[in-house]
């Protein structure tokens, strides 16, 4: 990256809006844990699924907008697709488990 | 010597090095965290067939994560500004920014830290044998009144964050030991440790022996050991020989060998009795891991057992209740839980059954909305079909409920207050009815305790993952921190020397930075909205 001064100054601007809409989605988060319910009441999948949606799409801003990914040079996405990769397959390294013949110690639920 | 690269972009990369550098780094750290989500999701997916079982959701206060996360965000936008400082070539910009984000560092740590403090510290959960738990804060058993008692359990409730003996300061099974018995083989010492200080190594006597102070009881253990020892050793070689003789021998098989009147057999006494001259006074951390008691008897779990007396008063925990979780009992179940009865007050008790009962209700009609009709579990269904799927909502926060004119009004952070008029107060009028019921007191027998523990790592699974997660993203905050602040304290040399050198490490310090924000815009609404 190799901004002008100028250019710079003009990015201080997005940067606060992005901080803004961080916030609303900070707010949405939580109003979604009290207010709002998806599913059943209480905790549900569908409350999982909101917030770890809202996660990625915060996630997304800090990652494009204040690390610069969105004018990044090809190699960082080269080693980004490679992280990607190895963390969704260790995300998934757990389902293994599901599979796993081994039954409950206690022989009962508590 | 000059490291190429720091500045100015290889052609071949486009990139300068440390950038490079920083971005492998940070991918070694996805892969880091990563595991330990993946853990997380396993430990969750698996609560179902174990112990832990319901997980526990939504047991957080989510407003002081949420502060933490509106913090970090702001940190966030504090160094890309910072940076921007540097490159515009405003010293005095990225100073301000720079300092904000060591502030917002700090603030959040500080926050992390007053967090573990209050698990730790103040909200213990006392497993009761039938099921329900009740969540509270273990009085100081030392003090007179609950206000006192409250007061002095902070002292010893700080060891908590240092280690796990905490959760049991106040829990320990006080008893009277007149003798112990123990066997020489695998038996040590080490019971002695809790022993009364002052009391160690007290007048004593083993069979006609008289042992007094730690050098005569050293004396006379360890070669009484050795001797026990090296009697099963001897007895053991020769039913060994014996079984070797026959079976590789005479070929015989082994299961007839073992029924030779012949055998030798391994008779030694390996344990002894030592009888204390006077009773001896033990404090006992009362944890199923440690020691079982009876009304005459202690054990610990490596055979020792004293005899004599619970010591008046060792048998009971007093506690200032938060809120009861019934979670593991069946919805029908509840009301009669034995929680309820250990609460001191009636009028309390009522008021807080009350409370509950109003909830339940009201969580029941919700679930049946998603029954079809008539498709409702049964009483032996409901524990897992419900149970596991209904956990805060029947978790309520008694302070609310009891009073019966305060609701709304969250007490559980309440400081105490003293009556005012000087008296001199009796400890049951803390709880005693309507008008001054800051605090619901409940005594419970340690005989109906099955686990209980501050809510530490060491409470439970969702514990023990939320303090490792916590615990690794707060070193990361801590650590990115401390670079950001040498770059703010020891940057301005660079900066006139070669200024865009400095942006460049701002910049690469700023990744980590906002790497650490992104772990935690995923561990809030895990750990604390979930």
């Amino acid at each position: 990256m190799s901004h002008g001064h100028e250019d710079h100054s003009s990015h201080i601007k997005e940067y606060w809006w992005v901080f803004a809409a961080l916030m609303f989605f900070t707010g949405l988060t939580v109003a979604v844990w009290g207010w709002f319910d998806f599913g059943r009441p209480g905790f549900s999948a569908g409350d999982c699924v909101v917030g770890l949606l809202i996660a990625c799409v915060k996630a997304s801003l800090v990652g494009l907008i204040f690390m610069h990914l969105r004018e990044e040079r090809g190699l960082i996405y080269k080693i980004l697709v490679f992280t990607f990769y190895f963390f969704a397959a260790l995300m998934f390294l757990c389902l293994f488990a599901l599979s796993d013949p081994i039954r409950p110690v206690f022989g009962v639920n508590l | 010597m000059e490291i190429p690269y720091e500045v100015t972009p290889r052609r071949d990369t486009g990139l300068f090095n440390s950038k490079i550098g920083i971005w492998l780094f940070l991918a070694s750290e996805v892969m880091l965290f990563g595991g330990l989500f993946s853990a997380y999701v396993f430990l969750r997916v698996g609560i179902h067939e174990g112990i832990d079982n319901p997980w526990p959701e939504r047991v957080q206060e989510p407003l002081l994560g949420a502060v933490n996360t509106v913090v970090l965000i702001a940190s966030s936008v504090f160094v890309v500004l910072a940076w921007v400082g540097l490159k515009m070539r405003k010293w005095r910009t990225f100073q301000i920014y720079m300092s904000l984000v060591i502030g917002c560092a700090l603030t959040f740590l500080v926050i992390k830290t007053r967090e573990y403090q209050t698990k730790m510290v103040e909200h213990h959960g006392i497993n009761l044998k039938d099921g329900s738990v009740i969540e509270c804060e273990i009085l100081s058993d030392n003090a007179k009144d609950p206000i006192e008692k409250r007061r002095a359990g902070w002292p010893a409730g700080f060891a908590g964050l240092f280690g796990h003996a905490n959760g049991y300061s106040t829990l320990k099974v006080r008893f009277l030991a007149e003798s112990v018995t123990l066997s020489l083989d695998s038996a040590s010492l080490l019971f002695m440790d809790y022993a009364e200080k002052g009391e160690l190594w007290p007048a004593s006597t083993v069979g006609d022996r008289k042992i007094d102070g730690k050098s005569q009881w050293e004396d006379w253990f360890f070669p009484a050991k050795r001797d026990i020892l090296a009697k099963l050793s001897e007895a053991r070689s020769l039913r060994r020989d014996y079984v070797q003789r026959e079976v590789l021998g005479k070929s015989r098989k082994l299961d007839q060998v073992l029924l030779d009147k012949d055998l030798p057999a391994v008779n030694v006494e390996t344990k002894v009795t030592i009888k204390f001259d006077k009773p001896l006074k033990f404090n006992v951390p009362g944890s199923y891991r440690t020691a079982s008691h009876t009304e005459s008897s202690l054990s610990f779990v490596d055979g020792t057992q004293l005899a004599g007396a619970l010591a008046e008063g060792g048998d009971m925990i007093e506690v200032l209740v938060h809120g009861m979780d019934l979670q593991r009992l069946p919805i029908s179940q509840q009301m009669s839980a034995k929680a309820w009865s250990l609460i001191v007050d009636e009028h309390q008790r009522e008021a807080a059954k009350m409370a509950y009962k109003e909830e339940q209700d009201k969580v029941v009609a919700e679930i049946r909305k998603h029954y079809p009709e008539g498709k409702f579990p049964s009483v032996e269904e409901e524990k897992h079909q419900l149970g596991s799927r209904r956990v805060n909502v029947l978790h309520i926060h008694l302070h609310d409920h009891a009073d019966g004119e305060k609701h709304g009004e969250s007490q559980e952070h309440a400081e105490p207050k003293k009556e005012t008029g000087g008296e001199e107060k009796d400890p049951h009028a803390v709880s005693g009815g309507h008008a001054n019921n800051e605090f619901i007191l409940a005594r419970i027998p340690r005989s109906e305790v099955l686990y209980a523990s501050n809510h530490g790592p060491w409470y439970n699974t969702y514990y023990a993952i939320y303090f490792t997660m916590t615990g690794l993203h707060g070193l990361h905050v801590l650590g990115g921190a401390l670079v950001l602040g040498y770059m703010l304290v020891f940057g301005k040399k660079l900066y006139l020397k070669n200024p865009e050198h400095l942006a460049n490490r701002v910049e690469v310090g700023g990744l980590f930075w906002h790497f650490v924000d992104l772990v935690w815009i995923f561990l809030f609404p895990i750990m604390y909205l979930m």
